[in-house]
């Protein structure tokens, strides 16, 4: 299973350096090093070279870094736009922190123009069409995804008043934000007096 | 009466066969690789990375390829062992050896080349830490020389890994196999080398090879310690694995 795993992130990878040339510079920088990543019993191990990126399930020697964590926190990782390691808590990193920090920038260029590589394979016209398309059907859904989300939580909020508004939030976290303070306040009387 | 050996079905004296695989070799080597990845399927690949895989291998450490032919594998096992290891492309066929080195220069990867004969290998007792040889064994005049000659060049601890062609195990499939190996193959080979009997060879020496058992005998026989074997695909090739103690 493991090694299904490793195969499958090696190929998908090595293609999307292949299919972006100008992540070259940064692989370069990391070509040499060994990379472990640890998720929920998953160890894959990787080694980038100057042109791409082998994948092994199965390692037990020396690596220079080693980043674990939850899987959908290295996946959050990914996806949030200014993702730092340093400061995020979830993520336990082994070793060399720039190289870590050198494989996030390099997972995050991979911005792969799929309409380029479309158009290579179809034509510029039909990969254009097709482009369209699919963003069309992309604001469709969100669109949709918003208006369910909307209207959940006013069910929730309105009707069922399982979950407050956000105004009756407001008004709580106040409230609690101002205890606190007056309790900071007794404290420190308190403290005057003995 | 003249000692003699197989060459695919046929018999053939026994110094002969060296010359006969080299004629082999030197007609495909260019093509080599589109003819691995047409013949499995593009399969080969997943083999030689579960190769890797049970090789344990180890940055710094130095690895020889045996019959690394166009160097796929060797590559790999440079970008692993790093700058501080070293990885020995080793062919008996200089036509393949040529191939191999071109290619690996173009991908960029510096390994060392030798051409040799797997029978008697020209290096120092305890060298390497780990030795492959993929597709390779069948074509061994005397296999149990290779074997004992590998044994020696490795470090107390090294492998040995032979990716081979194996006994298919799962019988149903057998009629099929025999159908693509003998009809479909000579004739991809025709087609696209321009030389079946290339191909008929390769198909008749895969039956000719010992199956997994016997080689794992033979390895055992020869001092390997702590041996075993994975079949893949059915046990159309087979990984065997020997360490030095």
């Amino acid at each position: 299973m493991n090694q299904l795993i490793a195969t499958t992130l090696e190929t998908l990878l090595n293609q999307a350096l292949r299919w972006n040339p100008s992540s070259s510079q940064t692989l370069q920088k990391l070509s040499g090093k060994i990379i472990r990543i640890e998720s929920s019993g998953i160890e894959l191990t990787l080694f980038p070279d100057n042109q791409s990126i082998i994948v092994l399930s199965d390692y037990h020697g020396d690596v220079d870094v080693c980043i674990s964590g939850a899987p959908f926190t290295l996946l959050r990782l990914l996806l949030q736009d200014e993702a730092t390691l340093s400061n995020n808590p979830d993520v336990t990193i082994t070793g060399e922190m720039s190289v870590a920090q050198q494989l996030l920038h390099l997972l995050k260029e991979l911005d792969i123009d799929w309409e380029e590589q479309l158009a290579q394979r179809l034509g510029d016209i039909p990969a254009h069409k097709l482009g369209t398309l699919f963003r069309q059907c992309q604001n469709y859904t969100s669109v949709r995804l918003d208006n369910l989300q909307h209207n959940i939580s006013e069910y929730l909020q309105e009707e069922t008043r399982h979950l407050p508004t956000p105004p009756e939030m407001e008004t709580f976290l106040n409230a609690v934000d101002t205890l606190r303070d007056d309790l900071e306040r007794l404290e420190q009387r308190v403290r005057r007096l003995t | 009466m003249e000692k003699t050996t197989h060459f695919g079905f046929t018999q053939v004296p026994h110094q002969d066969k060296v010359h006969r695989v080299a004629q082999v070799f030197d007609s495909v080597a260019t093509n080599y690789d589109i003819m691995n990845d047409l013949m499995s399927l593009g399969i080969h690949r997943l083999w030689k990375r579960f190769t890797i895989e049970l090789s344990g291998v180890q940055r710094g450490q130095r690895i020889l390829d045996l019959a690394g032919g166009t160097g796929d594998l060797a590559a790999k096992f440079a970008t692993l062992v790093g700058e501080q290891g070293q990885v020995v492309l080793a062919d008996i066929n200089a036509a393949m050896l040529q191939v191999g080195r071109e290619r690996s220069l173009d991908r960029g990867v510096l390994v060392d080349y030798a051409q040799v004969n797997a029978e008697t290998l020209p290096f120092a007792n305890n060298t390497f830490d780990i030795i492959t040889i993929a597709f390779g064994l069948r074509n061994v005049t005397d296999k149990e020389a290779a074997l004992a000659s590998m044994l020696r060049v490795l470090k107390p601890g090294g492998r040995l890994l032979i990716l081979e062609f194996s006994e298919l195990k799962v019988r149903p499939l057998k009629p099929l196999y025999d159908l693509y190996s003998f009809k479909v193959l000579p004739l991809l080979g025709k087609m696209i080398v321009k030389d079946a009997d290339s191909y008929r060879y390769l198909a008749e020496s895969i039956r000719m090879h010992p199956n997994q058992e016997t080689l794992l005998e033979m390895m055992q026989t020869v001092g390997f310690d702590r041996c075993d074997y994975h079949n893949l695909s059915g046990g159309i090739v087979a990984v065997h694995r020997g360490f030095k103690m």
